[in-house]
């Protein structure tokens, strides 16, 4: 009871002040249904998200300015057992972040921040035909992605478009799955405590949750996963200088996806492929929508 | 399960609120400072203009614009706008001027202070005679 709480007493004291919902090209680092504890795994996976933008000019009689932007990730990640209670995650992304706005094309790409994440398993129960299994840990995103640094002039529109964020990050994350016989349900949730850059540039710290329900199917050595689901994420705003607390109130936002998808796995062998589609979002003031994203990869069990 | 429930809870506590510069919008606290050009001067065909100044302001900028026009007929000979964020901008922008007739030249510096239409701004006029 302690621990619910404490938190619930932070959010009530902090309600009465709070900010408006804004947005920016935030992503956010989840795990969702993953290989049966027993295994390790390494895997490739490739993420792709898009946004439109259309903002009002900051100038006087200047038409909107219309934006689209495209994230693709192709990332290395895997997970390695230490013992029978921890898992260590790792996770090292290679980005390709296209800009286009009105006639000007900026593209950056090059290796991603690493991000290294260690989880206890707290639950694994099984109770008749029900099982369960819960994790939970933290992280640390590591500053190892390109990072151009920022002048002061493209600090509107580049911060998100940099494959790296120039800063290091923590994270905590729990996983909840419960299965019985072939179906089952998975809750995750995940925040991401943002520090400021070299620049003063902080991005906002950033929250995700989802929830997925899935059925299994097997055939021989050949197991499907198809799983449908709801997630949502949550970005707060960012700040164009941390220590003059300059907060961008154009960014940041929520948006709240559904998604379909499956898992396959043939002996040790694994795919996965997952399509989104937004339900509801308000991201950047309003001025930023986001559009579907795709997610699929492989990965080896041993 | 008690373990989602806590971190739902502190996320949604930790998304609440956030610090911020509560300067009120002053146009008055903008100083501006034009090193060129400077009033009355003038220029001739293909002589190229350079606009130097700063902008400084006690908190956030968020960009600033050029403006240059005839001062008889308001029409625009020059225009230029920078979006970004700082409490000091170094503006350093040039172009070549041209055209068959003299003209008193009206240069309008404007600032940015937020984005929901505060601005500030400095103007000066300089000459035009082919």
């Amino acid at each position: 009871m302690k621990y619910f709480l404490l938190p619930l007493a932070l959010f009530m004291g902090s309600v009465a002040s709070a900010c408006d919902l804004c947005g920016c090209s935030a992503s956010n680092q989840f795990l969702g249904i993953l290989p049966g504890q027993q295994w390790n795994f390494v895997g490739v996976q490739y993420q792709y998200n898009a946004f439109t933008g259309l903002f009002p000019s900051p100038f006087e009689n200047r038409p909107k300015v219309h934006s689209t932007s495209i994230y693709q990730t192709m990332q290395v990640w895997g997970r390695y057992a230490l013992g029978k209670h921890y898992q260590v995650f790792a996770f090292v992304p290679y980005q390709y972040n296209e800009h286009k706005q009105d006639s000007a094309n900026v593209t950056r790409s090059g290796i991603g921040d690493i991000t290294l994440m260690v989880n206890r398993t707290a639950l694994d129960k099984q109770t008749g035909d029900w099982q369960q299994l819960l994790y939970a840990g933290v992280g640390i995103k590591l500053p190892t992605g390109k990072h151009d640094g920022m002048s002061v002039t493209d600090k509107s529109g580049l911060p998100n478009m940099q494959p790296g964020t120039g800063s290091v990050d923590f994270m905590a994350n729990a996983n909840y799955t419960l299965r019985r016989g072939k179906y089952g349900i998975n809750a995750d949730g995940a925040y991401t405590f943002t520090t400021p850059n070299k620049d003063d540039y902080k991005y906002g710290n950033k929250a995700s949750a989802g929830l997925t329900g899935f059925y299994t199917k097997v055939w021989s050595s050949f197991t499907l996963m198809p799983q449908l689901g709801i997630r949502y994420e949550y970005a707060l705003h960012d700040y164009d200088n941390y220590t003059r607390k300059w907060l961008n109130e154009q960014s940041g936002g929520y948006m709240c996806f559904m998604s379909v998808g499956a898992q396959a796995y043939y002996k040790q062998l694994g795919f996965k492929a997952v399509w989104q589609a937004p339900v509801s979002q308000r991201y950047s003031a309003g001025n930023v929508t986001a559009g579907h994203k795709a997610e699929a990869g492989i990965f080896l069990l041993f | 399960m008690k373990y989602l429930i806590v971190l739902a809870i502190m996320c949604a506590s930790l998304c609440a609120c956030q610090k911020k510069d509560n300067t009120t919008p002053d146009a008055a606290n903008v100083t501006f400072t034009i090193t060129s050009p400077t009033a009355g001067q003038v220029y001739r065909s293909g002589d190229s203009v350079r606009v130097k100044a700063t902008i400084v302001y006690p908190s956030e900028l968020h960009g600033y614009e050029i403006r240059v026009s005839d001062s008889a007929t308001n029409t625009v000979v020059y225009d230029a706008a920078v979006h970004g964020h700082a409490d000091r901008f170094d503006v350093d922008n040039a172009w070549a001027i041209g055209g068959a007739n003299a003209m008193t030249l009206k240069l309008e510096l404007i600032a940015t202070i937020d984005h929901d239409g505060t601005t500030a701004g400095k103007k000066m006029n300089f000459q035009y005679a082919p």
